[in-house]
């Protein structure tokens, strides 16, 4: 095994998903990819990756079940998990208001069945500056 | 008459006379009828020429942004008077708006307070000027002004009376019209917002896309040819820096927000817009300099939104310098009374009389492709969700100077 750091890539859009393993390859890190929620759990469960890059907007399991699901997991819930998406409720949920206005959070989190505490660890709004994205790497792994 | 209650006086021992309250009546159904503000404002000053027998009429309404402007003028040489501006406190309406009492000239010609730029701009000539204030809500919102009274007496008493008892009324149905305006802007906001959202979100997925398409050709360029610029991809990424801040405005112009206060040293905020442009700066020949208020103390702003005007300012200033090479100075001016200023002066091109009418409508640049055209749209939003103006002086050749001023603000706090 070798000794880079694993980044799990949650993503459905193949092109996007590209794009962030160029940058993360580039960058010394271990790209592993997943097309949607399920899939990524299971990667997740696999290697124990030293962070998580998750989209929001994707089929089978939304990112935001996916968070759900790995913050109360006790044996996952340590990974730092970065949202990438685009800034906009045409997902569900817009992150950086759910980040930064609390009556929004909470309105939204009793509509998705989640516990106000499980937020994300950053959040990385598109289109992703590769420069951004490793500082947070940097930061959380 | 007969079933009056003994004692009431007959019509004609009122100062007002049958066909005055005949005229009121009349008027108060017209203005309050009346929707659209222009059409009001135009109703109001074809009354007002009616029933005090006069040339003309105009009604001034103070300008958010500063000074009193001619809304609507009715009588000769009405044409070019449209949208003419005073300053504060200047011409007889000036004076009628500050003091909010009603002044009658009819010699304008000796009297000190009378303004003739309006005058030599129309080529008309003023005799006499009645000018009653529109109050509503304990605020002087602009002033009703009749000229040139046709009797040789001049206004009397009685117009003074009669103008005042119209404008009252008059007031009123401008605030109500307003009112509705901005209601109807607030929901045209909501639905254009919620079509931006959703666009935007799209683009932007598109512009991780494209963003990442740049990413992979140029790791791939890099693999081949090393570290040779490739003009495509330059080309690209410009193209590519230009959406993202379209988009980043859009999203901005479209969403009604309320300002992250935060204590903020504006002046060091102030510098590092100053910093990052002077690049830009010394690229056009230009020069920018900055000269901050050292008694200017932290203030309560949303920092990031204000950072943002700046920079919108301050590169509007410089592309402005790019042919005349003149200089840029960014000054902070601290006013307790009325809070704070930021000033953008250049030395640029300047502005002719119809740039400047359109310089905070959304979408529309003199900068061609350069600009995205909702700038200055968005930092007048952000001023004005901080309780501010802009204030905007130009002269084509004469370069330009534009002023945020900020209200001094304290943060609600709950327990201390």
């Amino acid at each position: 095994m070798s000794d880079k750091k694993c980044v799990v890539i949650v993503e459905d859009d193949p092109d996007a998903r590209d794009y962030l393993t160029a940058i993360l390859e580039d960058n010394g890190y271990e790209p592993v990819t997943a097309a949607d929620g399920e899939e990524g759990l299971q990667k997740v469960r696999e290697r124990k990756p030293a962070v998580i890059l998750l989209d929001l907007m994707m089929p089978k399991k939304s990112g935001m079940k996916f968070l759900n699901e790995i913050k109360q997991d006790e044996e996952l819930k340590s990974i730092p998990i970065v949202v990438e998406s685009g800034a906009s409720a045409v997902t569900g949920v817009d992150m950086r208001k759910y980040l930064e206005d609390p009556p929004y959070r909470d309105r939204k989190a009793k509509a998705l069945g989640m516990d106000i505490d499980i937020t994300p660890d950053a959040y990385l709004e598109k289109p992703v500056d590769p420069d951004m994205l490793v500082e947070i790497l940097k930061k959380l792994a | 008459m007969d079933s009056l209650p003994a004692g009431t006086p007959q019509l004609e021992e009122t100062s007002l006379l049958a066909p005055d309250l005949r005229g009121l009546v009349k008027t108060a159904r017209l203005i309050h009828a009346e929707r659209d503000l222009d059409k009001l404002l135009l109703t109001i000053t074809q009354v007002a020429v009616g029933m005090l027998e006069s040339e003309g009429a105009t009604v001034v309404l103070r300008d958010p942004c500063g000074g009193l402007v001619f809304h609507s003028t009715t009588g000769l040489k009405s044409k070019q008077l449209k949208e003419f501006r005073l300053e504060e406190g200047e011409g007889i309406a000036g004076n009628c708006i500050r003091t909010r009492s009603s002044i009658v000239v009819n010699d304008v010609a000796n009297d000190p307070r009378f303004s003739s730029r309006a005058d030599t701009m129309s080529g008309f000539k003023t005799r006499s000027i009645l000018c009653t204030p529109l109050v509503v809500e304990d605020k002087c919102i602009g002033a009703l002004e009749a000229v040139n009274k046709y009797s040789a007496d001049g206004f009397s008493e009685h117009d003074i009376m009669l103008s005042e008892a119209v404008s009252n009324q008059v007031a009123v149905a401008i605030h109500n019209v307003q009112l509705t305006m901005r209601a109807v802007r607030a929901a045209k906001l909501a639905a254009i917002g919620e079509a931006v959202a959703g666009i935007t979100h799209c683009m932007k997925n598109m512009l991780n896309g494209l963003q990442g398409s740049s990413y992979m050709i140029k790791r791939e360029l890099k693999k081949a040819n090393g570290d040779e610029p490739n003009q495509g991809l330059e080309m690209l990424e410009r193209s590519l820096a230009r959406m993202r801040d379209l988009v980043g405005d859009m999203l901005t112009y479209s969403k009604d927000r309320e300002p992250e206060y935060e204590r903020t040293d504006v002046n060091e905020m102030v510098g590092s817009v100053i910093e990052l442009m002077n690049t830009k700066a010394g690229e056009i020949n230009s020069s920018l300099k900055f000269e901050p208020d050292d008694g200017l103390t932290a203030a309560e702003i949303d920092s990031k939104a204000m950072y943002r005007c700046v920079l919108n300012l301050v590169s509007n200033a410089l592309d402005a310098c790019e042919e005349t090479q003149g200089g840029v100075t960014v000054r902070t001016l601290r006013n307790d009374e009325t809070g704070m200023a930021i000033e953008v002066r250049d030395e640029g091109c300047g502005m002719d009389e119809k740039t400047m009418k359109s310089m905070f409508q959304p979408f529309y640049s003199s900068k061609g492709s350069k600009g995205t055209g909702l700038g200055l749209s968005v930092t007048r939003k952000i001023v004005s969700e901080h309780g501010g103006h802009i204030e905007v002086e130009s002269k084509p050749g004469h370069g330009s100077t534009i002023r945020i001023q900020l209200p001094t603000i304290r943060r609600k706090r709950g327990k201390k």
